[in-house]
């Protein structure tokens, strides 16, 4: 079920989110979160109930052996516990990620009788696999903060990220289906939920599936561009999978809210970084604690006690290669994942120099350099993604638009609404997680949302809604 | 103002604004879903695609004997000029039998006074299985209660309202776009030397469910080969015959074929007035070859055979 749909905006969540309300004041926090659990397997399964036994198989398996983690008494079968649950969630991922290559190299081959079984990605498989990772982790560090497996398939199973994150540490989430904690109430925090998620829903439906349309025109086979029209077609991708994503992640963490839980914040305007490591602390935030705290961390103490610069350097570009690799099976991934960690490593070397560039050179910088590397990203090949560079590079055909006039005459509103709305939200203003927690309790900003919503309305209604572009993953 | 109080006024006023909005909406009703169709003028505003997909609901079987299926060939053909049958141009630029299947069962779903369909034979229509600017289904009756593609609509009512002369379409289904002075990309692929056309499965198979549809809804089919331009035609000669070969074996006994491209049309086909780009029919030439065709149907009519 997307998001962006009418059966969740108008049916899932507010018959879950009035359900659970009730429930927890009148009959108990326990059947409160088996109703939330149940809600939450209805939501995995809408689209593809055969998907629902990979989920609850990888929340049975991850338990017993939490639990096992737990009550071991000897540190070194702890150890092998941990290193068991973290194989077993790597090789069921990257079984479904990755057989389906090696698959399809078998069937190139034609031979005879041998027919592909449909190894179909079961939907958010990359974010509740890192997630159990994490419980695991968080387990063998901390014992005793074990779930029970009511708690665990709540855990694993919670709608607002279950398909594509935020990637979200058991230790954080499960105490708040118990009992409700934080300095605002919890109708105010539901109030607050139900803004960030329109504000989420305009993100997506106005802005991205906008941008979108225009990224799809430019991303296609044998496409010949002026440079000007080149970085127009990869500045509307960027901005489709910022206002995409980021949109995406607002519903999440606005749904969420509405249910008296609060999950971390996913994007901090990230195209107003002025490093790539300032970039990565600000764009898909809990995927990067995650390579921090769970990749580049382990990956730097395996090479000795002491830290030194090349060292590290090592260690975030294995880190963001791994990462890139988690995106899919594709060279582009993991190129896309190799120049991220390769910037990185510059960017510790540089600070390391405590040379200092303008404010706006440095922004513009990564600015760009973030753009190169979603062309990577968006490529369908590797070949693709350097031809598509190479008409980014000044050419002799610079500022030529006929391509976009292609475009133009079918949509001109659907080209500079996006961009000047989208140009102002993404380098301009707060962030909608600010706005939702400053005042929002005025008539002007009820009008407001109510506008959105009736807008974001529109735009659902209008075609069939894009799925998110995480799904992919 | 108090969380809850916030939340009931914005609630309110979401109700209060998207009721409005529908309860507009529906009393215009611009493409005939919601009240009685006949003798109103609907015209396909915004979207031809969406537009002509939700009138073919009620507007076109309640009002009309014929349909005229095709692509851009024939989109910009007047049907006003068919007096033999009220006939609506179901064409759209572009378009493929997969996305007029779903016009045709739309039409044809309804009870009505829908007699005759009019497919054009061109390979064009069978090139091809994607749908252009959306897919056409049942969930599109939802926009016409608001959607971005209404309020495209509206937008190209009003600017025929404040400016009458500006007419891009009318209430027969014509597109009266500008005569286009080459082939575009499409055309010209498909008009490169070769012996045979390209045919794709899917489009084939739609073309079948549509004539099928049509057969057991007791609507008569009549196949019609539009008239090309004879320097266009004559390389492909060979094609276009493999082609209305394809066509015949699919027809039944009863079911006629126009063939505007024999000798028998030699006076339209020798002025080249009557042809744009050499595939389609220029302003000019849409009224002679929506008046041949008016004659044949005359004909037919006056033999029994329609």
């Amino acid at each position: 079920m997307l998001f962006s749909s009418f059966p969740y905006v108008f049916v899932f969540l507010p018959v879950v989110v009035l359900t659970y309300a009730f429930a927890k004041s009148k009959v108990g926090a326990r059947s409160a979160q088996v109703w939330l659990l149940l809600s939450s397997l209805f939501f995995y399964g809408w689209a593809k109930p055969s998907n629902l036994p990979f989920l609850l198989g990888s929340i049975l398996c991850n338990w017993v052996i939490g639990r096992a983690i737990a009550s071991a008494g000897i540190e070194t079968n702890r150890t092998r516990l941990l290193w068991f649950g973290i194989g077993a969630n790597i090789a069921f991922l990257f079984s479904f990620k990755y057989v389906n290559v090696f698959l399809s190299g078998l069937a190139a081959l034609h031979l005879p009788g041998f027919v592909l079984p449909d190894l179909e990605l079961p939907l958010g498989v990359s974010f509740f696999s890192l997630a159990q990772i994490m419980y695991l982790v968080d387990t063998y560090q901390a014992p005793e903060t074990v779930n029970s497996f009511l708690d665990h398939a709540t855990f694993a199973s919670f709608f607002p990220y279950v398909t594509s994150g935020p990637i979200s540490r058991s230790m954080e989430v499960v105490p708040q289906f118990k009992t409700f904690t934080g300095e605002t109430s919890r109708i105010e925090l539901a109030c607050r939920g139900f803004f960030l998620f329109v504000l989420g829903l305009g993100k997506k439906v106005l802005l991205a599936d906008a941008f979108g349309r225009i990224a799809d025109a430019g991303f296609t086979p044998f496409s010949h561009y002026s440079t000007l029209e080149a970085w127009v077609f990869c500045l509307a991708y960027a901005f489709e999978i910022y206002f995409d994503f980021s949109g995406y992640s607002d519903m999440a963490i606005g749904s969420a809210w509405m249910l008296g839980i609060r999950l971390p914040i996913n994007f901090n305007a990230p195209f107003r970084s002025k490093s790539m490591s300032e970039y990565w602390q600000r764009w898909h935030m809990s995927l990067s604690a995650f390579i921090t705290h769970y990749l580049y961390t382990p990956i730097l103490r395996s090479m000795g006690r002491r830290a030194t610069i090349g060292k590290s350097c090592v260690a975030v570009i294995v880190a963001m290669s791994i990462a890139g690799l988690w995106h899919g099976p594709s060279l582009t991934y993991i190129f896309w994942g190799l120049i991220n960690g390769a910037a990185l490593a510059v960017n510790q070397v540089w600070r390391r120099k405590k040379k200092r560039l303008p404010g706006a050179l440095s922004w513009a910088v990564t600015f760009a350099f973030v753009n190169v590397t979603f062309v990577f990203f968006r490529s369908p090949t590797l070949e693709f993604a350097f031809h598509f560079l190479r008409q980014m590079l000044p050419q002799t055909d610079l500022l030529g638009v006929s391509a976009l006039r292609g475009l133009i005459p079918f949509a001109p509103n659907l080209l500079w609404r996006p961009i000047i709305a989208g140009s102002f939200l993404a380098f301009f203003g707060k962030t909608s997680t600010e706005l939702a927690e400053s005042d929002i309790f005025t008539p002007p900003k009820a009008f407001a949302t109510a506008v959105l919503l009736v807008l974001g309305a529109l735009c659902m209604n209008t075609s069939a809604a894009k799925t998110f572009l995480y799904f992919a993953f | 103002m108090k969380p809850s109080r916030w939340l009931f006024t914005t609630v309110a006023i979401f109700l209060l604004l998207a009721g409005a909005g529908i309860a507009a909406n529906v009393y215009v009703d611009i493409y005939g879903l919601y009240r009685n169709t006949r003798g109103r003028h609907l015209v396909d505003y915004g979207d031809n695609r969406i537009a002509k997909y939700l009138l073919s609901e009620h507007y076109v079987p309640e009002n009309f004997d014929a349909i005229l299926i095709g692509p851009s060939v024939s989109s910009n053909w007047d049907t006003h000029g068919i007096h033999t049958l009220r006939t609506y141009n179901e064409s759209l630029n572009g378009s493929n039998f997969v996305e007029q299947e779903c016009l045709v069962q739309q039409a044809i779903a309804a009870p009505g006074r829908l007699k005759v369909a009019i497919v054009m034979v061109h390979p064009s229509m069978t090139a091809d299985h994607e749908f252009d600017t959306v897919r056409l289904t049942e969930e599109l009756n939802r926009t016409a209660l608001g959607s971005l593609s209404l309020f495209e609509a509206y937008k190209d009512w009003f600017g025929r309202y404040r400016n009458p002369r500006l007419t891009i379409s009318d209430d027969y289904g014509t597109d009266f776009f500008e005569d286009p002075v080459h082939l575009n990309a499409t055309a010209a692929r498909l008009m490169r030397p070769a012996s045979d056309f390209p045919m794709d499965p899917e489009a084939v198979a739609a073309f079948r469910r549509m004539v099928a549809a049509c057969r057991r809804n007791h609507v008569t089919l009549l196949y019609v080969a539009p008239p090309m331009s004879p320097s266009i035609f004559a390389p492909k000669r060979d094609a276009f015959r493999k082609y209305m070969a394809f066509v015949q074996a699919e027809m039944r006994p009863g079911e006629r074929v126009i063939d505007f491209n024999s000798e028998r049309y030699a006076d339209f086909l020798c002025n080249p007035n009557n042809f744009s780009d050499g595939v389609h029919i220029s302003r000019a030439g849409a009224p002679r070859i929506v008046a041949l065709l008016d004659g044949e149907l005359r004909r037919l009519r006056e033999s029994w055979l329609l």
